[in-house]
């Protein structure tokens, strides 16, 4: 009787420590999925119309990022569409546009002419936030050459390349998607504006020759006009 | 004389201000200086002055009314460096020269990490710019020397009034010092930069692959005003074409003169193969694509008995079977010999 009294009184426990644990493992499995998906949002590569090289006064580079160290139009991630110039460096524009694009995201890589021949560089740009469930994630990408992360020109003076795009429910199963750089391009231009001033953001001022017309490959949503905003770093 | 003679130069730093009428062919050389001969000082300063971030340099100069840039003259900014007491580097900072709102030079400066391999803290400081390319070095010395020299953007000269300014960024901690020689400031000069451009011609001449290989020349040319230097040739690779640029070594290319880089090429592939190359120097880089029509020469076609060996192979192998063959008639007169005295 005894026992049983015991037993009654155990049972409701034990069940409820399993609740919990079962609670924990579903916690636990959620954030490796969450994880997961953030590490395969960046896993797609796609393919490009117009990937060409960029000829500007005696300087040369690819006028898309790529997925990874392969240069070939399918293995492209965004479209170069923007430009920092006068007095640019990939940490100064990162440090400048930090009040609005703080967040780290995963890498892309950019192919040009260096001293010691074409060279890679890679970097995992700015984003709005880590990782949104539900929603837009702004997110840039700024390239240069190793040693001194930045070009020099008579034309642009010291200057960097970068690509936009926006990452779509990035940490969602659902309805995930990148892309719609025309639109990212547009806000980054607008922090741009606030970070280097009004008059020192020009969109769409330089053709780029690379534009995409609205379109879905698979998770990658292309849309671009093929020109550039240049923006006058201080 | 030239135009530049008559232009009044004014350089001040603070409330300093030195009033300066230059004779007009000013001679700038300074140690290392890549300046020449025939670079006119259009506003320099007259000494030596030591620059912190709250007292930048200034020096107003007064252009003529048909200044361009690269039109009949070319300007250039040149500044000389001291840094000192580098071991108090505290984050990074940087030395930079701005005209007309454009940024003409920039030097940056950090500290050195543990795998740079200074003993007691040093100074790393990069620049890229028109006559050196990029510099990115390393200085574990206490005093750190060094000159920039650039060819400013076009849209940095305007006629009439400009103003240089060389600044220092906060970063260097406070028992540095930075010091700007004399004559520093804007320069003259009928000389552009170097202008390096690739020639690919040779490559339409290359048919065929003999045993598996050929070389190509590819020609660079200097279409600049100003020796191009380091020059190098790039190639980017392409699977199953094994590509080598058979002289590595950085090139000196003086205005006007070519050089030809040969490339040595091992393929598997035959048909069109397009190399891509870059050619980079100090002041620009030059890309161009070498279209190679590539077929097996008929002495390699099918190799020996169809068995696709190159040529050098068979050669081997038929020398190997001839020595046999003499080997065995040797033996073989041996025998008959000692049969005969049997």
């Amino acid at each position: 009787m005894r026992r049983r009294d015991l037993k009654a009184i155990c049972l409701p426990a034990l069940a409820r420590d399993k609740v919990v644990m079962l609670a924990l493992l579903g916690m636990t499995f959620a954030i490796m999925l969450v994880v997961m998906s953030a590490q395969l949002q960046k896993a797609d590569a796609a393919t490009a119309e117009h990937l060409g090289i960029l000829r500007v006064g005696s300087d040369e580079f690819f006028n898309y990022d790529y997925s990874s160290e392969e240069n070939s139009g399918e293995n492209v991630d965004w479209a170069i569409d923007m430009l920092f110039y006068n007095d640019s460096s990939v940490n100064k524009v990162k440090n400048d546009l930090n009040t609005w694009l703080p967040s780290k995201g995963s890498s892309a890589y950019a192919y040009f002419a260096t001293p010691l021949g074409w060279s890679w560089d890679s970097d995992k740009g700015r984003k709005e936030s880590l990782c949104t469930v539900v929603g837009d994630n702004v997110h840039y990408r700024i390239y240069g050459p190793s040693g001194t992360d930045r070009f020099y020109n008579l034309r642009w003076g010291f200057y960097n390349i970068a690509s936009t795009h926006i990452d779509h429910n990035e940490c969602n199963a659902i309805d995930k998607w990148s892309g719609e750089s025309e639109k990212a391009e547009g806000i980054v231009a607008r922090d741009a504006r606030l970070a280097f001033g009004r008059r020192h953001v020009n969109e769409d001022a330089i053709n780029f020759h690379n534009p995409e017309k609205h379109y879905n490959e698979g998770s990658h949503h292309w849309e671009g006009n093929g020109y550039a905003t240049m923006v006058w770093v201080r | 004389m030239g135009q530049i003679g008559s232009i009044l130069a004014l350089a001040s730093v603070g409330v300093v201000s030195v009033l300066l009428l230059l004779p007009g062919h000013a001679v700038a050389r300074r140690g290392g200086v890549s300046l020449r001969t025939g670079d006119e000082a259009a506003a320099v300063t007259n000494t030596a002055l030591e620059l912190t971030p709250s007292s930048p340099l200034f020096v107003k100069a007064l252009l003529p009314p048909a200044a361009k840039q690269g039109r009949e003259r070319w300007y250039l900014v040149h500044f000389a460096a001291s840094l000192s007491g580098v071991g108090d580097l505290q984050g990074s900072a940087t030395l930079k020269s701005v005209l007309g709102g454009w940024t003409t030079n920039a030097v940056e400066f950090e500290r050195t990490s543990s795998t740079d391999g200074c003993q007691s803290g040093g100074v790393r400081w990069q620049t890229v710019d028109l006559f050196k390319g990029v510099r990115n070095r390393v200085a574990c010395s206490p005093t750190v020397r060094l000159t920039s020299n650039n060819f400013v953007p076009y849209r940095s000269i305007r006629p009439g009034g400009g103003k240089l300014t060389i600044s220092l960024s906060p970063g260097l901690g406070p028992d540095a010092h930075l010091e700007i020689a004399a004559g520093a400031g804007l320069y003259a000069t009928a000389l552009g930069p170097a202008d390096i451009k690739l020639d690919v011609r040779g490559c339409r001449r290359i048919r065929q692959l003999r045993g598996g290989w050929t070389t190509v020349g590819i020609g660079i040319r200097n279409r600049g005003e100003r020796p191009a230097s380091r020059v190098r040739l790039g190639v980017e690779p392409i699977p199953g074409v094994h590509i080598k640029v058979v002289r590595s070594r950085p090139l000196r290319i003086p205005a006007g003169e070519s050089r030809f880089i040969p490339l040595r090429i091992e393929s598997d592939r035959t048909g069109v193969v397009p190399i891509r190359l870059v050619a980079v120097g100090n002041a620009n880089q030059a890309a161009a694509v070498c279209r190679l029509r590539l077929r097996r020469s008929k002495r390699t076609q099918g190799g020996l008995f169809g068995t696709g060996l190159p040529a050098g192979t068979i050669s081997g192998i038929g020398g190997v079977l001839l020595a046999s063959l003499g080997l065995i008639i040797l033996l073989m007169l041996v025998r008959r010999k000692r049969e005969a005295l049997a």
